[in-house]
């Protein structure tokens, strides 16, 4: 063995030569308590397999929210800084990824309050002309520009009802944990998010006709 | 109206969602998450009345000439000695805190009933917390400090050096820690430690004797390798002293404490006393910390925004260290002040040319950016003053990003094969392949 120090790869990489490379970005070995206590001791190994276990679903649930938006990465960028500084809270490690939808969706209602009051004020205009965001492919922009068209006249509130029943996908039990509102709360306000919805699509043909007819969009 | 309705359009949505936009990993977020998590560490603890009231009363103490007393029980040979010779503290049987600031010509010394020795090299700095048979932890504040740990106790042996958490069964090792540059070195020349935090994930790595364990926090660089010959240069060394530079004398501060937990608390710095004094008990007040600053790493960024409004961002910009004006800038642009965050990296920049942050500062300054045009000469900025840095990757994909939207369609091409060369599993890998495919297929 040479006396020069051996790199480590960060990634796996079967080509490397003995001695084998080790693979930095690793799994939790230890229990979910004691992952738990490793975030709420500042442990960076702990929060980069946090990262690696949460950052899609936040940012998922980010980006379904707002659509595409310049502020996606921002806000992501802030709920995990939500999440970092409130850590301390959790007590039991089983709610670790409802806590995470918990704030992130906190995270959203604050940046989509804003925006409303704004609007209100006509500081902004109704969000119509939406970023369209990086993708060349052009396809389903007009259903995406559509749909958040109007959302972004919904109130906050049920906006994010709207949608975490029905683009994130998530049962009724869970938009009311993630809400922390009883489950006939969480019926009712999905129940108003869905006529407003509807009425407000009435204003854009194509999505009229595509809640009254039933058919997928082409 | 049909709730399947609904539910189809919503299908429909998240599928077009996720075919442009699948969530990826930015090495960015990571960093920045890593980077507020370290600061949640280092984070003081609720400090119990008792710490205080006992500081208080060794600050009567002193003020009465009797701490000089109990500082010479306490610190033996803080005079000058040629060749300088560490001072050696001994411990009590009580719960103690050892504040340990070394000279500049001289290291520092800490023994243990047990028999386990801390040497804290020549401007080094630190702290040895002491609960008897239970645990000890160390924290390297600075420089290089070497640790001989008898085999055989119930202790439990924990040490910090910066992210990086070092677990000690017996051994003897030496930690240097370099702040300002990230750099984290291990000398394990006997027994086995197992080393996490940093760029070491999840259950760290393990380093026995013979072995230098090198690690870089700034672009998560980590080497393993034999235990390199001491003259040999290249390893971190202790702060350069100038000849008619004074000389602090060594001080050791014990501040008993009741707070229970294996945190590492973060505690006031040791106080430096006048050039010729001997070593004392000295008791600090909590230092006072930026109220912005705690706002930002509270992760209330309109808050700290407003604070660092009210304390003058000019001024700030011309005070803070790089890694703080990283933070301001971050709560900048968090909380909407888009032209302050570009005031603050821009300040940063130039007060810092040279520093790591400055190229972080670059790359955030590309995402600030209006114009594509600009964003091309950020990234860049950043690829060459860090070509291997954390954000490498990210930043190889935002630039063809940028190219492609400045219409330079033959720069945007060529650094998207570039892109592919490099990270063939990277996260614009989708939009690199999209660009090279006009190419193609004009």
């Amino acid at each position: 063995m040479s006396n020069a120090p051996r790199r480590l790869s960060a990634v796996p990489n079967d080509a490397a030569p003995d001695p084998p490379v080790r693979v930095l970005r690793a799994a939790w070995h230890g229990s979910e308590a004691e992952f738990l206590q490793a975030l709420q001791d500042g442990g960076g190994g702990a929060w980069s397999i946090f990262y690696d276990r949460f950052a899609g679903m936040i940012h998922a649930t980010v980006r379904r929210q707002l659509g595409r938006d310049d502020s996606v990465e921002d806000l992501v960028q802030d709920a995990l800084h939500r999440l970092v500084s409130s850590v301390k809270s959790v007590r039991d490690p089983e709610c670790l990824p409802g806590w995470v939808r918990a704030v992130t969706i906190n995270t959203v209602r604050s940046e989509l309050r804003r925006r409303y009051v704004r609007r209100i004020l006509h500081f902004d205009s109704a969000a119509l002309d939406r970023a369209e965001g990086d993708a060349i492919d052009h396809d389903g922009r007009a259903l995406l520009r559509s749909v958040y068209s109007v959302l972004d006249q919904m109130s906050p509130e049920l906006r994010i009802v709207f949608v975490l029943r029905y683009i994130d996908e998530h049962s009724l039990a869970e938009v009311a944990e993630t809400c922390e509102w009883s489950l006939a709360t969480t019926k009712r306000k999905l129940s108003r998010a869905q006529q407003r919805f509807a009425k407000l699509a009435e204003q854009l043909p194509e999505l009229r006709a595509r809640l009254e007819g039933g058919e997928r969009w082409t | 109206m049909d709730v399947n309705r609904f539910e189809n359009l919503g299908q429909d949505v998240r599928r077009e969602l996720d075919a442009h936009g699948a969530p990826v990993p930015s090495d960015e977020q990571r960093m920045i998450l890593l980077e507020h998590a370290m600061r949640l560490g280092e984070r003081p603890a609720q400090r119990s009345w008792l710490a205080p009231a006992v500081a208080a009363f060794a600050s009567i103490l002193l003020m009465t000439g009797i701490g000089w007393a109990l500082s010479s029980v306490w610190t033996e040979g803080t005079a000058p000695i040629n060749p300088p010779q560490a001072p050696i503290t001994t411990a009590t049987a009580e719960r103690t805190t050892h504040w340990i600031e070394a000279r500049s010509d001289a290291p520092e010394r800490l023994e243990l009933p047990d028999g386990t020795v801390f040497t804290f090299e020549p401007t080094a700095r630190g702290r040895v917390e002491v609960e008897p048979g239970v645990a000890v932890r160390t924290t390297l504040e600075r420089g290089e400090m070497s640790a001989s740990v008898r085999k055989g106790q119930p202790n439990t042996w924990r040490f910090w050096a910066g992210p990086f958490q070092v677990q000690v069964i017996g051994t003897e090792f030496t930690i240097r820690w370099d702040a300002a540059e990230g750099r984290f070195e291990l000398d394990v020349r006997e027994g086995e430690v197992r080393v996490t935090g940093g760029p070491l994930v999840g259950a760290g790595m393990a380093v026995t004797g013979g072995q230098q364990l090198r690690a870089n926090v700034d672009d998560g660089a980590v080497e393993l390798g034999p235990l390199p010959d001491p003259s040999a240069s290249g390893a971190l060394q202790p702060e350069p002293v100038e000849a008619d530079a004074p000389a602090p004398s060594a001080v050791v501060v014990v501040v008993p404490t009741e707070r229970p937990g294996p945190d590492h608390p973060q505690s006031p710095p040791a106080h430096v006393a006048a050039p010729t004094e001997p070593a004392r008990v000295v008791a600090q007040p909590e230092p006072a910390r930026p109220t912005w600053k705690e706002a930002a790493e509270a992760g209330r960024h309109t808050e700290a925004l407003g604070l660092a409004r009210a304390a003058g961002i000019d001024r700030l910009i011309e005070r803070l260290p790089p890694n703080d004006l990283l933070l301001l800038a971050d709560c900048a642009r968090l909380g909407g002040d888009a032209a302050a965050a570009r005031m603050t990296l821009t300040g940063l920049r130039r007060r810092f040319p040279k520093a790591d942050p400055a190229a972080a500062a670059a790359f955030r300054l590309g995402r600030l950016s209006g114009s594509p045009a600009e964003q091309v000469r950020w990234y860049r900025t950043y690829l060459s003053e860090s070509p291997s840095g954390a954000l490498a990757s990210e930043a190889n994909g935002r630039l063809v990003q940028a190219l492609h939207r400045s219409g330079d369609a033959p720069a945007a091409q060529r650094e998207a094969r570039l892109y592919l060369e490099r990270y063939p599993s990277g996260a614009y890998v989708a939009f690199a392949r999209s660009v090279v495919a006009q190419d193609a297929n004009p």
